[in-house]
């Protein structure tokens, strides 16, 4: 018993900063997150070395082989233009992930700002702000999507800005939920009672409770904003040619040769797929360690969260019909 | 143990620098605290609650006061009124004085009075294991005070925090700065609430059941810890328990909280040799004794004290109350005096004294 004490002690002295202790225990515990955090690194790793890697050009057009099938030359094929597929995939996982991270980024940003004014000043103020969360959360997400971005036009930062916003406003609701339990905390009545104002309140005491909170939303977010910049890359909304991205790869003059040269959507598809999955699993696992409360209501989370992905392949797939008829 | 105050000077010419609501200085000992008629309410959907309904005190300079009642009986409620800490909506302060070093609580503005929390007047609570922040080391959570209200730097402030922890002995205090409070046992917790309590040399210390959550032998030490930092730094104390024990043996003065007012209050001698609230009396007599060997049943005060938001007419104590004449019923009771620095607010004590 002393001794196990002792190894708790020390294990807990020796890796003082949670975070890293929730890292390690991520590696220890949960094999499948570990799994999909080294896709997510795999990728991060050849998103910045990606023009080194890449045998062509990501805009090297070559007319003498063109729509050719995976091959000893052409790794993975190439599309209409003659560019080499392997080569778009690997530059697009910039992309990718940068739309990814970024708006990742403004999701927790904005989902911490919004959730600690509305759960702090709490009152009157936080109901309207909540009604107009519902309001956002009532419509549909792709309809709010193509009116950002056509609002905004097409680039990366605006497709950033607009996925941020989209998800950063239903998301304020997990960082308010946080914020109404940690205000009620002893400890907060025990700083005023120390003489802080409001924004020292925040600063000291809500924040630091707040992030591992925030830090759940974003690796739970960030599949589905890299699913989310796919959707108005496909539809044409998102990063505008010549660069590559996953999404805009799968649409565009791929569907044309959807039956004839199918190598142009599935190697984007799957890398999609393998990021997706790799980011959900490595938000679960994260989820798992950082808040073990949560898991039960994560669950339903995890639920409603495929219902919407599940929708918007099917919103995708009616598209795609359409475009094929 | 050596140089075991390093750091805490107090002066005791030291005065508020706030002008507003200046008083006539008194000769006598220095009153760090006076309250006078102090009422808190809470409006709630079943009426008012009054949870504090006119009680006066004072506290002097290096003294130890104790506040004794039963729970719900608004202890907790006028400590949180002195730092002006009543959550409003439902709770209000409605009437009253809290005359604090020649400044009026009351009467001066929100940021004055955060000037004053932390630094002139500090609380201690009385759960040690939710009134520290977990995500923070308890050496920042101590260093906040200071940085805060001395306008010290990170280092000087950290370095602060550490002899601060050294002054109420925690162990390996250097150590132990870094530490998060889930590392801490009840006890040390409830040191380093005490460690931030006095970081800005406080003149005014409001324990609210400090030691209720931790076990005897702790709560033994950390009462030594605090009676001698006060009686060191001349720090008045306000003790607010349920635990007769405790006051008996910290406490110069107490007074006795029954619904909200204050029934007795004496010094501590006089209260225990002599009661003479019935409430007081029945209290103490309820006491388990170490010293008396008869095998008698612990004797308890009938009843359950009344709702504040709905307390009977004349004094609140006469439904349990086995002196009770007719007058208790009708008319609330007097606090007047009985002896040296000794008040009662009872009907039947006046009528036997006469």
């Amino acid at each position: 018993m002393a001794e196990k004490n002792r190894k708790i002690e020390q294990s807990i002295v020796g890796h003082k900063h949670w975070f890293i202790e929730a890292i390690i225990r991520l590696v220890q515990e949960k094999h499948l997150a570990t799994f999909g955090a080294i896709i997510i690194l795999l990728m991060g790793f050849v998103a910045i070395f990606g023009d080194l890697i890449a045998p062509y050009g990501m805009n090297e057009t070559h007319f003498e082989a063109v729509l050719q099938p995976p091959g000893a030359s052409w790794l993975l094929g190439t599309d209409s233009l003659g560019r080499d597929i392997l080569s778009r995939c690997i530059i697009g996982t910039r992309i990718t992930l940068f739309v990814g991270l970024g708006a990742t980024a403004l999701v927790a940003m904005i989902a911490v700002s919004i959730g600690i004014v509305s759960g702090y000043i709490g009152g009157r103020f936080d109901i309207f702000l909540q009604r107009f969360v519902d309001a956002w959360m009532c419509l549909p997400p792709l309809i709010i999507l193509l009116i950002m971005s056509a609002i905004l036009g097409p680039s990366m930062l605006n497709a950033i800005v607009a996925i941020g916003v989209l998800l950063g406003i239903p998301d304020s609701r997990i960082v308010r939920s946080q914020v109404l339990m940690v205000k009620e905390e002893q400890y907060v009545q025990a700083a005023v009672a120390c003489g802080c104002n409001d924004l020292q309140v925040i600063i000291m005491h809500i924040v630091p409770n707040v992030v591992p909170t925030a830090i759940i939303v974003a690796t739970m977010e960030f599949g589905y904003c890299i699913l989310i910049e796919a959707t108005i890359s496909f539809l044409g909304f998102g990063v505008p040619p010549p660069y590559p991205t996953w999404g805009g790869m799968l649409g565009g003059t791929s569907l044309y040769h959807m039956t004839s040269a199918p190598w142009l959507s599935v190697w984007p598809g799957l890398l999609l797929a393998a990021a997706v999955f790799g980011a959900n699993m490595f938000g679960d696992g994260i989820r798992d360690i950082l808040d073990p409360q949560l898991r039960g209501s994560g669950s339903a989370r995890s639920a409603l969260k495929a219902a919407r992905i599940k929708g918007i392949f099917w919103r995708l797939k009616t598209i795609l019909k359409k475009k094929e008829n | 143990m050596k140089n075991r105050m390093p750091g805490l000077r107090f002066s005791p010419k030291e005065s508020s620098r706030t002008k507003l609501g200046r008083e006539k200085p008194i000769n006598r000992k220095r009153r760090i605290l006076h309250v006078k008629d102090l009422k808190t309410y809470f409006y709630g959907t079943e009426g008012i609650t009054k949870a504090v309904d006119g009680i006066s005190y004072e506290i002097n300079e290096g003294e130890i006061v104790g506040l004794v009642g039963e729970s719900g009986c608004g202890k907790s409620v006028s400590g949180l009124s002195l730092l002006r800490l009543i959550p409003n909506p439902p709770g209000r302060i409605v009437g009253g004085e809290l005359i604090f070093e020649s400044v009026y609580l009351l009467r001066i503005s929100e940021k004055q009075m955060r000037a004053l929390r932390g630094n002139k007047i500090a609380m201690i609570f009385q759960e040690p294991m939710t009134s520290l922040n977990p995500s923070l080391t308890i050496g920042r959570q101590i260093s906040e005070a200071l940085e805060l209200h001395q306008n010290m730097s990170k280092k000087a402030a950290w370095r602060e925090s550490i002899r601060l922890l050294e002054l109420v002995r925690l162990p390996n205090a250097e150590q132990r700065a870094d530490d998060y409070p889930h590392q801490l046992s009840g006890g040390m917790r409830q040191r380093v609430m005490i460690a931030m309590a006095l970081s800005c040399k406080p003149r005014l210390l409001i324990a609210d059941e400090p030691t209720t959550a931790l076990d005897v032998t702790i709560q033994a030490q950390l009462l030594e810890e605090l009676k001698g930092l006060s009686t060191r730094f001349g720090t008045a104390v306000l003790l607010i328990t349920h635990n007769l024990g405790i006051i008996a043996r910290y406490a110069q003065r107490v007074n006795v909280m029954y619904a909200g007012r204050i029934v007795e209050a004496a010094k501590v001698e006089d209260l225990y040799t002599a009661p003479r609230h019935p409430y007081t009396i029945q209290l103490i007599a309820s006491v388990p004794r170490l010293d008396r060997s008869d095998r008698t049943k612990l004797s308890t005060i009938e009843g359950a004290p009344p709702p504040l938001f709905n307390l009977p007419k004349g004094c609140a104590f006469h439904p349990r109350c086995s002196y009770a004449i007719n007058k208790c019923r009708e008319e609330r009771p007097k606090f007047l005096s009985v002896g040296k620095d000794h008040y009662v607010a009872c009907w039947v004590d006046m009528e036997k004294g006469k």
